[in-house]
């Protein structure tokens, strides 16, 4: 027994010690050994069925007018005529429609047709057929057919056809032996039955591969098995030994089946078989429809219905993206604290149960959560994937490690305040940012509500070795800036330029007094620079984007290479009603006040600024909404649908 | 008035066509039988019907179900024809959901075949161009599919999942966006 194309051995149930005669299909063909009278018994190894064949001592001749003489005894098991063979048995079996099984029956040299259905006591033989030299049958189009060694072909009429979607030819495959037996070579000839003759062809085709042997022959569609095409897989017995190989046609020559430590042995007169399980008889599935077929059927599933159909397979998959087109990958996500997600564009939302009450968002695609261990282990983060499930724990902010190698610091860092320790007890200490340094580096801006520092933490040991101050942000000088609230966010541009836009909240007296205090113009509230660090270590103010969006807030930020030129040069933020709390404190958190949060674009071409979710979001939860670019990993250069 | 079974035999025996499957049977039909099926029509139109139609891609065994087919809906769709002068209204509702039930009955016995037998009619109605009998044998595979999981469609239509987990998490991905 030996399987294509895997080709891993496979141990099936057979619950029957003695070695097998032959096979069929999915059929191995025993003598049924439980003192029947020398019956038959059809034994499917892959479904445990059996089906019990007559005893060649049955065999009912029926002549030409279609009564049946019975010619049987016990005592001359052969068929009852002159000139029968001494001894018979059967040669070949095949199914037929129906439910009729056929087979060859004779010595090694001749052989006749009988048929019978499973479970009945008689085989049948036409009383006017002889003994030919036959040397193989086969079921097709509704009838039997028989070969013989000369190459003429018989047929036998049974009923209907079958059909099972497989190539439908009568095939001949004949083994040429070349001088010295060295070589093999094999001719294959289809049956023109409207000629009567045997045609020659130089192939089977690209998508068909034949597998012949003494018992049972079949030709399969590749296409859908991972195999090669135009191939013959034989299997011979000879007295010596089993021999098998894959004949290709087109090159002429014979490649292994199986790997070396399988070679076929012969086991007890068993010869090798091949079996054909029916879940092969694949008949043209679901997903190699035309496409425009499988469209009318995908047209009537719902979409959680399609998304099956997707999953099923990789062929369903592209059918179904074939006719459903995946929308383009969508710029960034908005996550809300409550558990929604929503693409941008698009507005599609799906909700994430496990990403209520995130704290904050980092590495692109990460929310982070604050956990308690289950051992009194206080504070512990957690950095979860909405989009991949995937986790990664961070250190308790308990446990910050301040290390005493001291670190370079250039320039003068600006000091607010006294000097403080991580040790203060009454400082609520959390986290303000993270970011993905690369590698397995995050690093976390944490504070409470006066004192801020940069942390690193990861797998090993990471360090902050050198605190450099490059730019001295003078701008904040101008005159209108004193009683005005600024954010200011950094992002790193598709160009690799560190950005940072600047947003200034007009002050609330604005409002009531509007002359008395210079604002600056409209145009002007949203401020993108560019940091030199090269030249004159300043920041330089920028006047487009270059084709690029921003999307800009606390928790997270990135930027992304817009699709179409209109997409571009917009700077995306998310506002709430606390924005004039620039930083927000754990004190504030701590409040739990309902915020309204709607997420702003802002066009740096024409100053203006335009809502982009239908409707405010109104959330109590800790932490406002925030941008996440889970692809950005895997696709940096991908132009976004903006 | 002529009623509408002398018409049709007369339009019967003015046109008959002969369909020729891919294994070179042919089939006598009527016109009103063929042409429910567009190509085949198109064909009539074009004059190229003589010596008669031949189907490459049809065996004779789909092409005798396909025929049923076509006979019965033709059939169906005449005596709606032809009834509708000669009853009243109420007595023409009547016998048009008689004729209803009659074809939805037709239909479902129809589509009792083996899932081989199923795609060869969805192929040849593609083919052929028959609209309805293309919509039932969709709607049956799809009916199949319906409600299944990835692992019962695999199972039902001896499909090998491919798919790496990886692959399948894509999809899942994907699609996990709800439509507002």
């Amino acid at each position: 027994m030996a399987r294509a194309p895997g080709r891993h051995p496979i141990q099936l149930p057979c619950p029957r010690r003695v070695p097998y005669l032959g096979s069929c299909d999915d059929w191995l063909l025993f003598i049924n050994g439980d003192g029947d009278g020398g019956s038959y018994l059809l034994l499917n190894p892959f479904s445990g069925d059996t089906m019990r064949l007559p005893s060649l001592s049955r065999v009912r001749h029926v002549v030409g007018d279609g009564s049946a003489a019975t010619m049987a005894t016990t005592a001359a098991p052969l068929m009852g005529l002159a000139g029968d063979p001494p001894e018979t048995s059967v040669r070949k079996v095949v199914t037929c429609p129906r439910g009729v099984v056929a087979a060859i029956v004779g010595d090694g040299r001749r052989g006749r047709i009988v048929v019978c259905r499973p479970g009945t006591d008689w085989w049948v033989a036409s009383a006017h057929d002889p003994w030919r030299k036959l040397r193989d049958i086969a079921s097709y189009d509704g009838k039997v057919f028989a070969v013989d060694g000369d190459g003429d072909l018989y047929a036998a009429a049974l009923g209907e056809d079958a059909n099972t979607g497989e190539p439908t030819a009568l095939l001949m495959v004949r083994r040429v032996l070349l001088r010295g037996g060295a070589a093999i070579r094999y001719k294959v000839s289809m049956a023109d039955l409207a000629s009567s003759r045997w045609v020659e062809v130089p192939s089977v085709g690209g998508d068909t591969a034949l597998f012949v042997g003494p018992w049972s022959s079949v030709a399969r569609r590749v296409s859908r098995r991972d195999m090669l095409g135009n191939r013959i897989h034989f299997l011979e017995n000879t007295l010596s030994g089993g021999r098998a190989g894959a004949y290709d046609m087109s090159d002429g020559q014979t490649y292994p089946l199986l790997p070396p430590p399988l070679e076929l042995k012969q086991h007890g007169g068993a010869p090798a078989t091949w079996l054909f399980p029916r879940e092969q008889d694949g008949a043209l599935s679901l997903c190699n429809l035309p496409a425009d077929v499988f469209g009318h059927v995908a047209r009537r599933l719902s979409a959680s219905e399609r998304l099956s159909l997707r999953l099923v397979c990789r062929d369903c998959d592209a059918a179904v993206r074939g006719q459903w087109p995946p929308l383009r990958p969508p710029s960034a996500y908005l996550a809300l604290p409550d558990g929604r997600i929503f693409t941008y564009p698009g507005l599609r939302s799906g909700h994430f149960h496990d990403c209520m009450n995130y704290r904050g968002a980092a590495c692109d695609g990460y929310l982070l959560f604050y956990e308690d261990g289950g051992d009194g282990v206080l504070g512990l983060l957690r950095l979860t994937s909405p989009f991949t499930g995937k986790t990664r724990l961070l250190p308790s902010l308990l446990a910050i490690h301040a290390r005493d190698d001291p670190i370079e610091i250039d320039g003068e860092l600006p000091r607010r305040g006294t000097a403080s320790t991580w040790t203060d007890a009454d400082e609520v200490i959390s986290v303000r940012k993270l970011v993905a340094c690369g590698g397995d580096l995050v690093a976390a801006l944490v504070g409470g509500e006066k004192y801020s520092a940069v942390d690193a933490s990861a797998g090993g040991e990471a360090a902050i070795t050198r605190v450099e101050m490059v730019i001295l942000g003078g701008y904040a000088t101008q005159h209108y800036a004193r009683d005005v609230h600024t954010a200011r966010y950094l992002v790193t541009s598709g160009a690799g330029k560190l950005l940072m836009v600047r947003r200034a909240f007009p002050p609330e007296q604005e409002m009531v007094t509007p002359l008395t205090t210079p604002t600056p113009p409209p145009g002007k509230r949203v401020a993108v620079f560019r940091a030199d660090l090269a030249a004159s270590r300043q920041w330089v103010e920028m006047s487009g984007l270059g084709g690029e969006a921003l999307f800009v807030g606390r928790l997270c930020s990135g930027a992304v290479r817009a699709a179409t030129s209109s997409g571009g040069d917009k700077v995306f933020f998310i506002e709430d009603d606390s924005a004039d709390t620039p930083v927000p404190t754990e004190r504030w958190r701590s409040m739990l006040r309902p915020s309204s949060h709607q997420a702003v674009a802002y066009d740096m071409r024409d100053g203006t600024i335009a809502d982009v979710l239908p409707r405010k979001v109104y959330t109590d939860l800790p932490a406002p909404p925030t941008w996440l670019f889970p692809d950005r990993g895997s696709s940096s250069n991908d132009e976004c649908n903006i | 008035m002529a009623s509408a079974g002398s018409g049709d035999e007369k339009a019967a025996a003015a046109a008959m066509i002969t369909l020729i499957s891919s294994d070179n049977e042919k089939f006598e039909v009527t016109e009103a039988t063929a042409t429910l099926s567009q190509t085949i029509r198109h064909m009539i139109e074009d004059g190229c019907t003589d010596g008669g139609v031949p189907l490459p891609n049809v065996t004779s065994k789909i092409l005798a179900r396909v025929i049923e087919y076509c006979k019965k809906h033709a059939t169906a769709a005449a005596g709606e024809e032809g009834s509708s002068s000669s009853f009243s209204d109420a007595a023409f509702l009547e016998v048009d959901r008689a004729f209803l039930e009659e074809l939805e009955e037709f239909d479902d016995a129809f589509l009792e075949v083996d899932r081989a037998t199923l795609f060869d009619l969805i192929l040849a109605a593609n083919y052929l161009d028959i609209k309805g009998l293309l919509n039932l044998t969709c709607q049956k595979v799809a009916d199949s599919v319906k409600g299944k999981t990835p692992e019962q469609i695999r199972e039902m239509y001896n499909i090998v999942n491919d798919l790496t987990p990886e692959e399948e998490a894509e999809i899942r991905r994907e699609t996990q966006w709800a439509f507002e």
